[in-house]
Formats: structure tokens, C-alpha cells, sequence
């Protein structure tokens, strides 16, 4: 499949020749190569996932609290869903002018906007989880002499984990979908920064080869969630031994 | 040890405006050691009794006492096999079996030597590392059995343990529960809708009626292990099974009347 749309760009841009639009094939190969070993790119690559580290971190903290006690105690759903609710409709990119005047340019609103992207999805995959453990696990484990402390441990955290981690697969997608968005507008660093810089000075090869940089990168760190997945919930694979 | 007492227990469910009456009333005792299966139709209310007896649900009017003590909420004191089993799946076999015993005050010997015990009388020694997904249904079922019987509970209460096993395995499975139970010395109480199943197991079967309300009390004093082919074991499960047609019935010609 892949090699079917090599061919086919490689025969595309032949015929369009136009390289602003379609550059060459193999020139962006090399491109694509070359930007695997240069140091600024890396850099910038480097930064990026460090704000996306960050974000999503604050993301998770903020989402399991929450997560927990909205699934946990109805009381706590009916306070905060609203509130949830409501701010998870705000696009995530009416937020970066609120966030320039909140940050100032830099790392500040580049974290911000991850963490704001991150942290629904966090939130409602938490709460799910924790409401799809069933009532009798409870009380198997009060029935055993378990207390609320216990029952948190023992029962809720691990019956929400599967719910959680796929709460966290979204979320660092939506955050590394949206920090590059953010460095396009609120920062001179970074990934993003990269791109918007490689179309302003025309090189659209270079444009081409960072994109699939981001898609593999992407992919990358969703394969890793999917590690932690298996590492963290293998008892829900008959054969997942760990 | 486990002599368990329920005096005028009532339990009405709201349903929006509309009062359902699931329990009438209901008075009757366990004995030390002994074995009594909650017999009736589905929706009689039978899972609902246990799961008070458990401390899960407190009842609209009437007490519960085990060994002369008011109960209320649930404890150690009563082992519970829920429907289904209810194993932890984030949990090995050997984490689920030994689960309670955290929160009693044995020692950290004690403690490995009540699991070996417990391996051993279930048969799953050789499955402990296993995670309860990987087990088949009759290990599932003697692994919450043992989990149950961890913390050494004065009464245990079992709803529906083989509801979910084939039919084939049944009996197979009678006699297992009741060799765990046998050496296990502790008075149960089981709900079932299975009659042959109520009679291999207990020495007394209380028959209840969809109106939730206790329609006999039914002693076996078969001795064990029971021959499900004796004309005895047939004749009480013939009593049992026309006891039930009966109240169904009864229901039946009320609604059409």
C-alpha cells in the first residue's frame, strides 16, 4: 500500500512538475533522511515532545482526580459535569488568544493548549471506566473486611486503569495534534515553529518530509501507550501473560 | 459459631410513585453448621434476601443477627459467593484467594499457611499465577469459593454458585461445593432455583413464593453423600417441584382473576 503511493507520487510529480506543489520523490527522501540527522530539527523535535510530555502530564493528574471522583461518587458528577461539559465545546483553538494573554509567548500557552486538548479526553475515559466496574467487586471487597482506602486501591484504580489508558492513547494524540497547531502561532521553537518556517522560506520538501516525521513520530508514541496497555492490563488478555 | 437469625424482615422497592412489595415478613434461623438453600422462582426475591443477609442492602423493616449481634453492613464475618463469582480480574488466583486475609490480624506465616490450605482444598495450586480469565468456569467458581472462606467467616453465603455452569458439569460440581464445605465446617446459606441441586447440598431447603413470602420449610436428613438416584432424594425433589408449580399457579389464576 505504502509502496503503491510512493509510485504513484513519484509518477505524479513527474507529470504535475510544478515542485512548489509536488516535489520530487526521491528529493524528499532525501530530505526526509537528511532531517532525521540534523541537530535543529532533532532540537525542535525535542522540544515539542517535552511540552507534549508536560501537558499530557498535567493532563493525566488533573483527569484521574477528577476522573475518580466523578465516577466514584454521583454527587461529584452532578457538581463538575456541567462545569465539563461546557468548556470541553470551547474549539481548542479559540483558547490560544486567551492563552497568549494568560502566558505570554513561549512554553507557557504551547502546555496550556495540550493540556487543555488532553485532559477531556482523560477525564471522560476515567469516569467511564470507573462506572463500567460493577457494584459486586465492591462489595466482594467489603464483604472481605476492605475499606474506602482499600477499595480505591484494590478495586477502583485498577478497574479504571484499561478505561484511563485509552483515555491517555487520546489524549496524547489530541496533544500532539494540537501543539503544533499552538508552535504555528505562540512560539519561535518547536515542531510546528519548523514547519511554518519551511513554507515561508519555499521548501515545500521540506515540508512534505516534516509532515510524515509528525505521522510517524505520532504513531510511534501510540504504539508505546499500547506497550504500557498490555504491560499494565495484561490480565485482560487470556493469553497476555506478564 | 455462624447461627444465623431473621426476625419480620419486609423489603419494598420504590418504583417512582408505585410501592413494590419484594419481601413479606420473613422470619427463619440457620444453625450452627448447618446448610439451608433459598428455593423459589425467579423474582421472588430470593437474591435479594442474601444480598441483605451480606450487608450490601439493609431491609425496609426487620433485623438481622448473626450469633445473637445485629448486623449492619457487611464484614468478614460472612463469606459471600456472588452470582457470577465476582473474582477480581486484575488479580492472580493466588491474590484473589488471599485478598481478605489482609485485613485480618493473622501473621504473615499464618497467612501463606491458609493459602496453601486453601490451593490445596480447591485444587489450584498448579493455576495460583493464573489471572481468572484464563481459568475454566468450575475453577473460577472453587477459586471464589476459597476466597470466601479466606478470613474463616462464621456463615457463608452463596447466591446462584453454579447458575452459570453447563449442565453436564453440575453435579460434578455439587460434589465438589460440598467436600469444601464438608471440611470446611460452616453454616451456609444458598439461593437456587435448581431443586435437585438444593437437595443434594442442604439439610434444609425453605421454599419461597413469588409473592416473597416463605411457603415451607422442607428438612433433608438424607445422610452424605446423597444418591440423586434413591427413591428418598426423588421423593423430596418431587415435594419441592409441586410445592413450586403450586405457588406459580396461585399467581397465575390471581393475575387472570
Amino acid at each position: 500500500m505504502l509502496l503503491l503511493l510512493a509510485v504513484l507520487w513519484y509518477f505524479a510529480a513527474k507529470w504535475i512538475d510544478r515542485p512548489m506543489i509536488l516535489p520530487d520523490f526521491s528529493e524528499t527522501m532525501g530530505e526526509f533522511l537528511r532531517d532525521w540527522t540534523e541537530p535543529r530539527v532533532l532540537l525542535n523535535l525535542g522540544i515539542t515532545l517535552c511540552r507534549v510530555l508536560t501537558g499530557t502530564f498535567y493532563a493525566a493528574l488533573i483527569g484521574t482526580v477528577l476522573g475518580l471522583s466523578m465516577g466514584y461518587s454521583e454527587t461529584a458528577l452532578q457538581l463538575i459535569s456541567p462545569i465539563v461539559n461546557s468548556i470541553r465545546q470551547v474549539p481548542i483553538m479559540a483558547w490560544v488568544p486567551l492563552s497568549i494573554v494568560w502566558f505570554g509567548l513561549g512554553e507557557g500557552p504551547t502546555v496550556f493548549l495540550i493540556f487543555m486538548s488532553a485532559v477531556f479526553p482523560l477525564i471522560l475515559n476515567t469516569v467511564s471506566g470507573v462506572s463500567s466496574i460493577d457494584r459486586n467487586y465492591i462489595n466482594a471487597a467489603k464483604s472481605m473486611g476492605a475499606g474506602t482506602a482499600a477499595i480505591y486501591r484494590d478495586i477502583i484504580v485498577p478497574g479504571a486503569m484499561p478505561g484511563f489508558l485509552t483515555g491517555l492513547r487520546l489524549a496524547v494524540g489530541a496533544g500532539w495534534m494540537s501543539v503544533i497547531c499552538a508552535e504555528f502561532i505562540a512560539t519561535n521553537k518547536g515542531f510546528g515553529y519548523l514547519l511554518i518556517e519551511a513554507q515561508q522560506r519555499l521548501q515545500t520538501s521540506k515540508l512534505y518530509s516534516l509532515m510524515i516525521m509528525s505521522a510517524l513520530v505520532g504513531l510511534f508514541i501510540d504504539q508505546l501507550i499500547r506497550l504500557l496497555e498490555r504491560k499494565l492490563t495484561g490480565w485482560r488478555f487470556r493469553n497476555g501473560k506478564t | 459459631m455462624g447461627r444465623l437469625e431473621l426476625s419480620h424482615i419486609t423489603k419494598v422497592f420504590s418504583e417512582g410513585k408505585r410501592e413494590r412489595k419484594v419481601l413479606r415478613d420473613l422470619s427463619f434461623t440457620v444453625d450452627e453448621g448447618e446448610f439451608v438453600s433459598l428455593l423459589g422462582p425467579s423474582g421472588c426475591g430470593k437474591s435479594t434476601l442474601l444480598s441483605m443477609i451480606g450487608g450490601f442492602q439493609a431491609p425496609s423493616a426487620g433485623e438481622i443477627f448473626l450469633d445473637g449481634k445485629k448486623l449492619e453492613g457487611p464484614s468478614m464475618e460472612r463469606g459471600y459467593v456472588f452470582q457470577n463469582y465476582m473474582l477480581f480480574p486484575w488479580m492472580s488466583v493466588q491474590k484473589n484467594i488471599s485478598y481478605g486475609m489482609k485485613f485480618t490480624g493473622m501473621s504473615e506465616e499464618e497467612k501463606k499457611k491458609r493459602l496453601e490450605e486453601l490451593l490445596e482444598m480447591s485444587h489450584l495450586k498448579e493455576h495460583r499465577d493464573k489471572y481468572p480469565i484464563q481459568l475454566s468456569g468450575g475453577m473460577q467458581q472453587r477459586a471464589a469459593v476459597a476466597r470466601a472462606l479466606a478470613g474463616r467467616p462464621g456463615i457463608l453465603l452463596m447466591d446462584e454458585p453454579l447458575g452459570a455452569v453447563d449442565f453436564q458439569l453440575r453435579e460434578l460440581m455439587q460434589n465438589e461445593l460440598e467436600r469444601i464445605l464438608q471440611e470446611a465446617r460452616i453454616s451456609v446459606v444458598m439461593v437456587t432455583h435448581d431443586v435437585p441441586e438444593s437437595v443434594f447440598l442442604s439439610d434444609r431447603v425453605i421454599v419461597m413464593s413469588t409473592e416473597g413470602e416463605i411457603l415451607e420449610e422442607v428438612p433433608v436428613s438424607l445422610s452424605r453423600s446423597r444418591n440423586r438416584e434413591s427413591a428418598e432424594f426423588e421423593a423430596i425433589c418431587h415435594h419441592l417441584s409441586s410445592l413450586l408449580r403450586k405457588a406459580f399457579l396461585a399467581k397465575r389464576k390471581e393475575k387472570e382473576a
